[in-house]
């Protein structure tokens, strides 16, 4: 995997502590809620102080590459994440792993952003982005089941309403999501 | 108010002397519960840096206003920017100059021993909690466990008028990158080390020497070999007046092996050492070894880590009157499954296996201090 797709770019490299977390604190106000930053450091304590700066902010920290001296860090924005599911057809983890392992034919839908599907997703399953859903509709089948799933069954629950609107038959949403899937995942990067 | 800058050795030397000191250490909570600068009079505050990136105003209450205040990162950067923001708020702090990194590799020295034969220094790795010696004798100088700074001992034998001529290792270390081979490639000088630790480069196999002579100095080597697994840790004695005790004896205690399934063999290793070597060893000789716990437990009055045999046999009931199998449950109830961090890198280097560049050297030995911990892996 050589890009991820983001919604910013931050250049960090070559600066040491603490201007990597000062600059990706002041680059993360820019963004929207659910947005997701690369950032670009040098600095290789930057990896364990995002982290912790993100668990401590309510950030979500996706994951780190290392491609030869540069580091490059995603990171997505947190807060505004509608509690309530509305959307009323749910499947739970534990009954999705089961049709996934009696082989049945089951589409997965993975809404969310594609540095979060590149670290982190279930085998066989399609990457569209909740944000690019409508332009991308025409990918799919409206007849066949399928299941949709993000990190929380937040986005899931927008993207199953969407889909049923536009005319979409036998759609659920995966609940709770990617954040407690115990059954088996790849990823995108090495 | 100002900002100003603390070496380690300014840092180091306060806690020597007892003062008191307000540390506010910035970096991750992990870092922080995992090593820290330790002293008795010191008190600490922990919150990383990025927690304070919008100011220090919700910790003022916090930070004492009749302490001096030190503040310390993993590098300097991150310590100098929080102390520039306690300077706004009217205070007056400084911070560690290059961080806990340089605290990792400080090294303190100072005079253990002294006669007309030969005078002996012991260098103190206050951040990883080592030791390393140097004789001198004459126009000599022999090194015993010499960490990777190497121009320290050079320069400590330029100072003194001597030529380090001969380098010993008590063992293969696990915690720390041994100076050893570049010290001896550097001096021309000779390099001794356990064959049976594995290492591939050109060293002297200390199985072949039961002494080192130089000078007036003769330096007995003492080890259990026993066939089929690695000794361990060899002891020096030298001049029947000081002993290098290695990973055998600590100033708190015994030695404690690691978990590397051979706790049991090694245990009755120190036994043969402790019961038919160290024994015929009289009280008044002084045990210095290559690692302590707690500099301020373990510092004697005099100032170095080291305490005369006597005194360890008296505060230690297992150096005497014990039967091996005692002896054996004892230690191999001590021993710890905590490994040094990074300790199977550390080993590769120490043996020659694998090179590194100081930066990755200095990254590999940062952390806490797991120094009495044994491999024999």
């Amino acid at each position: 995997m050589t890009n991820i797709q983001t919604d910013k770019v931050l250049d960090a490299k070559g600066l040491a502590c603490p201007m990597p977390i000062v600059k990706t604190k002041k680059t993360m106000n820019e963004l929207e809620p659910g947005q997701v930053l690369e950032i670009q450091a040098t600095d290789k304590g930057s990896t364990a102080d995002l982290k912790a700066w993100c668990d401590n902010i309510g950030h979500q920290y996706i994951g780190t590459i290392e491609k030869g001296e540069i580091i490059h860090h995603f990171v997505r924005k947190g807060g505004e994440e509608i509690e309530e599911i509305k959307y009323p057809h749910l499947i739970e983890n534990e009954e999705l792993a089961r049709k996934l392992e009696s082989n049945e034919q089951t589409i997965i839908l993975d809404v969310r952003e594609p540095s979060e599907f590149a670290f982190h997703h279930i085998p066989g399953s399609i990457s569209i982005p909740f944000g690019e859903l409508e332009q991308r509709m025409d990918d799919l089948n409206k007849e066949t089941e399928m299941y949709v799933i993000c990190r929380t069954g937040n986005r899931s629950d927008l993207a199953a309403q969407k889909l049923t609107q536009l005319g979409f038959k036998k759609v659920f949403n995966v609940v709770p999501g990617m954040s407690e899937w115990k059954g088996i995942t790849e990823k995108l990067i090495d | 108010m100002s900002v100003t800058v603390k070496t380690a050795q300014q840092i180091f030397d306060q806690v020597l002397n007892k003062e008191e000191l307000f540390i506010l250490d910035v970096r991750n909570k992990d870092d922080f519960k995992d090593w820290k600068i330790e002293g008795k009079q010191i008190d600490h505050f922990n919150i990383p840096y990025f927690e304070l990136i919008d100011g220090v105003e919700e910790i003022m209450d916090k930070i004492p206003s009749d302490k001096e205040i030190i503040v310390v990162c993993a590098k300097e950067g991150s310590s100098k920017m929080v102390a520039e923001m306690l300077s706004e708020q009217g205070l007056t702090a400084s911070y560690l100059k290059g961080g806990m990194k340089s605290w990792s590799e400080y090294l303190y020295k100072t005079e253990v021993y002294s006669d007309d034969k030969m005078k002996v220094y012991q260098f103190v790795r206050v951040g990883k909690g080592c030791l390393s010696y140097m004789i001198v004798s004459g126009e000599e100088a022999l090194i015993v466990d010499p960490s990777r700074f190497t121009d320290i001992y050079k320069k400590a034998a330029k100072d003194e008028g001597v030529n380090i001529t001969h380098i010993v290792d008590s063992h293969l270390h696990a915690d720390h990158i041994s100076g050893g081979r570049i010290l001896a490639e550097e001096t021309g000088a000779n390099y001794y080390l356990m064959k049976s630790e594995g290492a591939i480069f050109d060293f002297k196999a200390l199985e072949n020497y039961n002494k080192i002579d130089f000078e007036h100095v003769s330096l007995e080597v003492i080890a259990v070999k026993t066939p089929g697994h690695t000794p361990g840790s060899v002891s020096f004695f030298v001049n029947e007046k000081v002993l290098f005790s290695g990973d055998t004896i600590f100033v708190s205690g015994l030695g404690r092996p690691d978990l590397g399934g051979k706790v049991r063999e090694w245990a009755k290793d120190l036994y043969d050492t402790v019961y038919n070597k160290v024994s015929l060893i009289t009280d008044d000789v002084i045990v210095l070894p290559a690692h302590y716990a707690d500099f301020e437990e373990e510092v004697n009055v005099a100032g170095y880590i080291g305490e005369i045999l006597g005194e360890i046999r008296k505060q230690n009931e297992m150096m005497s009157n014990q039967s091996e199998s005692d002896f054996v449950e004892h230690v191999a109830q001590s021993a710890s499954s905590e490994t040094p961090p990074n300790f199977e890198e550390i080993i590769a280097i120490n043996r020659g296996v694998e090179e590194a560049e100081e930066e990755k050297q200095q990254e590999l030995e940062i952390g806490p201090n797991r120094c009495a911990v044994h491999h024999t892996n």
